[in-house]
């Protein structure tokens, strides 16, 4: 019939309301201190159900620490994770079965099969009796891991193992997804079917926080993104509103004109005045001519900021930049 | 506990050939001991009929069997428990626990209550032994079953103590190799003391066998269950504090 088996298990999904505006997650000002060093320090955002969030940043900037935090697997130091209105760390027994993580590397049992593994996420994740046969069953109709099902999770190969992380997160159905680089080790078509089916868990009311390093699968799947540098939000937008652009503030107003007539300037947008200019680069330009021609032609910079640009371009931004303590 | 915990560990348990490969090599060890200690039994069974109050088939059969079940237990509870918390570390599988909301005390106690299910059925099988019999002999059940209680208060003891050095260590083997050294100062604390003639004091109540001994002559005391209660509880809070604070710490 073509149903999501998923869904029909769980028919509350299919049926859900899918409610933008109420958030289902509040991050309230998390950080988290670790040998006298924040590693996370003031996160704070929120999600709506439906809401497909791309988490960016380098290597050690703290993605993975805000994602086990979020899964209830670590403690912030301080603030408050609010999942459902509650919070996280006074009751994470019951809302973590609202949560499914899928963490770098996907560990698993080495001892279990994949189907034994499955089982034993659904009954950790409090799913009693029959109500874990069908479940398991039913994500591994969906994931396509029937051929798979007998075999010990410690034989398996990286790609393997991260869909069955996969179908251990999503076996109980849950209306938080947590997914740290799960497109490790999957072949083309693997990412595909992994891009479909955070679709699908979103337009089911499911709100999805996707941490990756490949930006074209956030511009792919997400309506929003969260860049993280040194353990702090630098950047936070929607995916819509990333794009092309800079901002240039100056000590004292100059006509539109003026600024057009800059040769890397394609579109310049005045605001306050002109005192400040939204701007859009020719082809091939980047922020260092923008600033030489700004310079050149006598106009008294203060200030230029990525808009976000392309993601690409505001992620590299960012990346390049330097906290004063590190600097 | 968490019967969830439980069932997950216990499963994990069930699939591991080692446990089950241990578990048959230990049981065919007992068997053959067994087998001895029944021959040396018939083989004097006239004399000791002849004497007033002499020693039955429990004093020479049953407890000594259950005394070789110990003496094994001590390398087997390290062997057994080691995964426990320091395999899931090494796997990198600790997380999950925590992201399924289980608490560090659920944790724990469902680890360890899987294991001492294992115990009490390697326990079961060996008594089977000398119960096979009982039927053709006239066993004193009350001496048996101190022995019994004993034995079990034993070897939940030693998985508590291996429990605890699973969450502390890094590595499984590690982890076996600490439990093995705490298991045998406990074991052996009191040589010295009793060497010297001296059969009280605090040396003597931290040992083991001060406590285990008198239950294979039949007798139970509220001091003794007190004394493996004690070490039990004790073992299994410092887990769930190292296992508490690896949550906290990351």
């Amino acid at each position: 019939m073509g149903v999501d088996p998923v869904v029909k298990t769980w028919g509350r999904r299919q049926n859900a309301q899918v409610d933008h505006a109420q958030p289902l997650l509040e991050v309230d000002d998390v950080s988290r201190r670790l040998g006298g060093r924040d590693i996370v320090r003031d996160i704070s955002f929120s999600l709506a159900r439906g809401q497909v969030m791309g988490l960016l940043g380098v290597n050690g900037a703290g993605k993975s620490t805000t994602l086990s935090m979020l899964a209830g697997a670590r403690t912030p130091s301080r603030g408050h994770i609010r999942l459902l209105g509650q919070d996280l760390n006074q009751a994470p027994a019951s809302l973590c079965r609202h949560i499914g993580w899928l963490l770098e590397h996907a560990p698993l049992w080495p001892e279990l099969t994949v189907r034994e593994q499955i089982r034993a996420r659904a009954q950790l994740a409090g799913l009693r009796g029959k109500a874990v046969s069908q479940a398991a069953e039913a994500i591994i109709e969906r994931l396509a891991l029937g051929e798979l099902a007998r075999r010990l999770t410690g034989i398996l190969s990286q790609g393997q193992r991260q869909r069955v992380g996969l179908a251990c997160a999503l076996v109980h159905s849950p209306d938080l997804l947590v997914l740290d680089e799960p497109g490790n080790g999957l072949d083309p078509m693997q990412t595909a079917e992994l891009r479909a089916l955070i679709g699908e868990r979103a337009r089911a009311g499911c709100a999805v926080i996707l941490s990756t390093h490949l930006l074209h699968e956030v511009t792919a799947v997400c309506d929003r993104v969260l860049i993280v540098h040194q353990g702090r939000v630098r950047h936070e937008a929607p995916l819509q509103a990333v794009a092309s652009g800079w901002r240039i503030t100056l000590a004292e107003a100059a006509s539109p004109e003026r600024v057009l007539a800059l040769a890397p300037v394609a579109s310049a947008q005045p605001h306050q005045g002109g005192l400040v200019f939204e701007i859009t680069l020719n082809a091939g330009a980047d922020a260092p001519a923008l600033a030489r021609a700004v310079v050149a032609a006598g106009l008294p910079l203060s200030g230029l900021v990525a808009m976000g640009s392309d993601l690409e371009r505001t992620f590299m931004t960012i990346a390049a930049t330097r906290a004063p303590e590190a600097a | 506990m968490n019967a969830a915990v439980w069932r997950v560990e216990w499963r994990r348990l069930w699939v591991r050939p080692f446990a089950w490969t241990l578990a048959a090599a230990t049981l065919a060890w007992l068997g053959w001991q067994f087998t001895l200690l029944l021959g040396q039994f018939l083989d004097n069974q006239v004399r000791l009929a002849a004497l007033a109050d002499g020693p039955g088939y429990t004093d020479l059969v049953a407890v000594p069997l259950l005394a070789q079940l110990a003496q094994l237990a001590l390398l087997v509870v390290p062997l057994m428990s080691m995964q426990s918390i320091a395999g899931e570390r090494r796997h990198g599988t600790l997380p999950l626990w925590f992201g399924a909301g289980v608490s560090p005390t659920r944790m724990v106690l469902g680890k360890y209550g899987a294991i001492l299910a294992w115990l009490m059925i390697w326990l079961g099988l060996c008594l089977l032994m000398p119960l096979a019999l009982s039927g053709a002999t006239t066993p004193d059940w009350g001496k048996l079953a101190a022995a019994t209680l004993g034995l079990a208060l034993t070897l939940a003891t030693l998985a508590a103590i291996g429990v605890a050095c699973s969450a502390f260590a890094s590595h499984p083997a590690l982890a076996a190799a600490a439990s093995l050294v705490v298991t045998l100062m406990l074991w052996e604390a009191n040589r010295g003391a009793q060497a010297a003639g001296e059969l009280g004091g605090l040396i003597n109540w931290l040992a083991l066998p001060s406590h285990l001994q008198p239950m294979w002559r039949g007798l139970v005391s509220t001091t003794d269950v007190a004394w493996f209660v004690i070490v039990i509880v004790v073992a299994l809070v410092l887990a769930i504090r190292r296992v508490a604070a690896e949550r906290v710490r990351g």
